[in-house]
């Protein structure tokens, strides 16, 4: 388990990550959304212990992060921009890896070779493309059988086939032995498909944090076309409604709230189209930080 | 075994419960037959474990399936009694798959004998155990 407490980080007068407070569950896999800049990256350095907090903190089973090789010998942190050193093999960087990490697993790393074939052992990393480069990473992190496992915008650059390879890989550790994945992404389809819960970040902050089909469940899209147009007033006063669209007699709504509720209040003025949808995780996440003032400006050029 | 649409707008797990439901009106999966280990389901159809246990905890809290600790989830031998809030969303669909149906052109006869067609399938599906 991971606990945040009111977590601070300041560079200069900046103020990237703040008052966050977040628990990861053992065995959960965690997706952090956010703006461009929200603090994303940030707050997964913090938890990672390569920053130090400047208010608050972060633990793992109640240990402190931050210059605690007990700690950190059980995660693994992913940057986005895969590190190696210079002129080195993915072999070499095994040896590396297994004399740092203590539970690194040397069967495991040549199994995971036929996962990832299309690295040669002896080749030079630096030299392999971009998407090959993050398969390296993913390979020699797997390899350290991490309790935690931390990724900054992983499966971004990973064709089709690796994406589903490291999903079943990722599936596998936590089925197996319930490892605990937090991971960042923009692409909100993937993280749909791989995550049981969720937090969406804005300007430093922890807008919500969730589990994922709760999220999903507390508000609704809905199409309605009322019999009289003074219905519609009639529903507003009752529900919450978050956001309103309407193309000819059909009018499109986003409100909060449960499918039941929903449906007693809009049944007993028997509209002629009633239809209750869920909604997506893209657009929970546009409407939400439509909310917090920001959202796609009408700009035409 | 399954097959999800990632696309749709329903949760998975959701999907999922739907699907072996399913499976299990129909006589594909017989009473105390052995479901697929959560490990086993997660790699097939690249699903996050958590949420095919979720499932299976969903299924087993309505009475379709149960588990044994440390051997996995079973089909239950007979459907309890369905809960008040499962007949109303149940009504709900056929009504409005009624409704469709009958703007379509169905008689009440057509819609009987596809009742009586869904009986004979569920006889036989019953009779080959």
């Amino acid at each position: 388990m991971i606990e945040i407490k009111q977590l601070t980080k300041i560079f200069e007068d900046e103020r990237a990550v703040e008052d966050v407070s977040l628990t990861v569950h053992k065995g959960s896999i965690f997706g952090l959304l956010g703006s461009n800049g929200a603090g994303k990256t940030t707050l997964l350095k913090t938890m990672a212990g390569v920053y130090r907090a400047d208010k608050g903190e972060v633990l793992l089973e109640g240990q402190p992060v931050y210059e605690n090789p007990q700690s950190k010998q059980r995660m693994i942190f992913l940057a986005d921009q895969p590190y190696f050193f210079a002129q080195t093999s993915i072999q070499q960087m095994a040896v590396f890896y297994r004399a740092i990490y203590p539970h690194w697993d040397e069967q495991r790393f040549q199994q995971m070779a036929q996962a990832f074939a299309s690295i040669p052992l002896k080749r030079k990393l630096h030299r392999l493309s971009k998407g090959m480069q993050r398969q390296a990473s993913l390979w020699l992190a797997l390899s350290c059988k991490p309790d935690i496992l931390i990724l900054d915008e992983p499966i971004d650059g990973l064709d089709p086939v690796m994406r589903r390879q490291v999903k079943n890989l990722l599936f596998q550790e936590v089925a197996d032995r319930e490892m605990t994945v937090v991971i960042s992404s923009h692409n909100l389809r993937e993280i749909e498909d791989m995550c049981d819960h969720v937090g969406i970040m804005h300007q430093g902050r922890l807008l919500i944090e969730k589990e994922l089909d709760d999220l999903k469940a507390a508000s609704h899209k809905i199409q309605i076309a009322f019999r009289d147009p003074r219905h519609e007033q009639a529903i507003s006063g009752l529900l919450d409604i978050l956001h309103k669209e309407e193309r000819g007699s059909v009018g499109t709504y986003i409100i909060k709230g449960t499918v039941e509720r929903i449906t007693e209040v809009v049944q007993t003025y028997q509209p002629y189209v009633f239809d209750v949808l869920p909604m997506t995780l893209e657009e929970i996440f546009i409407y939400e930080m439509g909310d917090a003032g920001y959202d796609v400006q009408p700009l035409l050029l | 075994m399954f097959e999800l649409d990632v696309r749709s707008r329903k949760p998975i797990y959701e999907q999922l419960m739907d699907k072996i439901k399913e499976m299990i009106l129909y006589g594909i999966l017989k009473p105390d037959e052995q479901l697929p280990s959560v490990r086993t389901l997660s790699g097939q159809l690249t699903v996050n474990p958590n949420t095919i246990q979720k499932a299976y905890r969903e299924l087993e809290r309505e009475g379709y399936i149960y588990s044994q600790a440390g051997k996995g989830s079973f089909v239950a031998p007979s459907q309890q009694q369905p809960g008040a809030a499962q007949l109303a969303e149940m009504k709900e669909r056929l009504l409005k798959l009624f409704a469709e149906a009958i703007y379509l052109g169905f008689t009440k006869s057509d819609i009987e004998k596809l009742y009586q067609q869904t009986m004979e399938e569920q006889e036989r599906g019953k009779s080959s155990d």
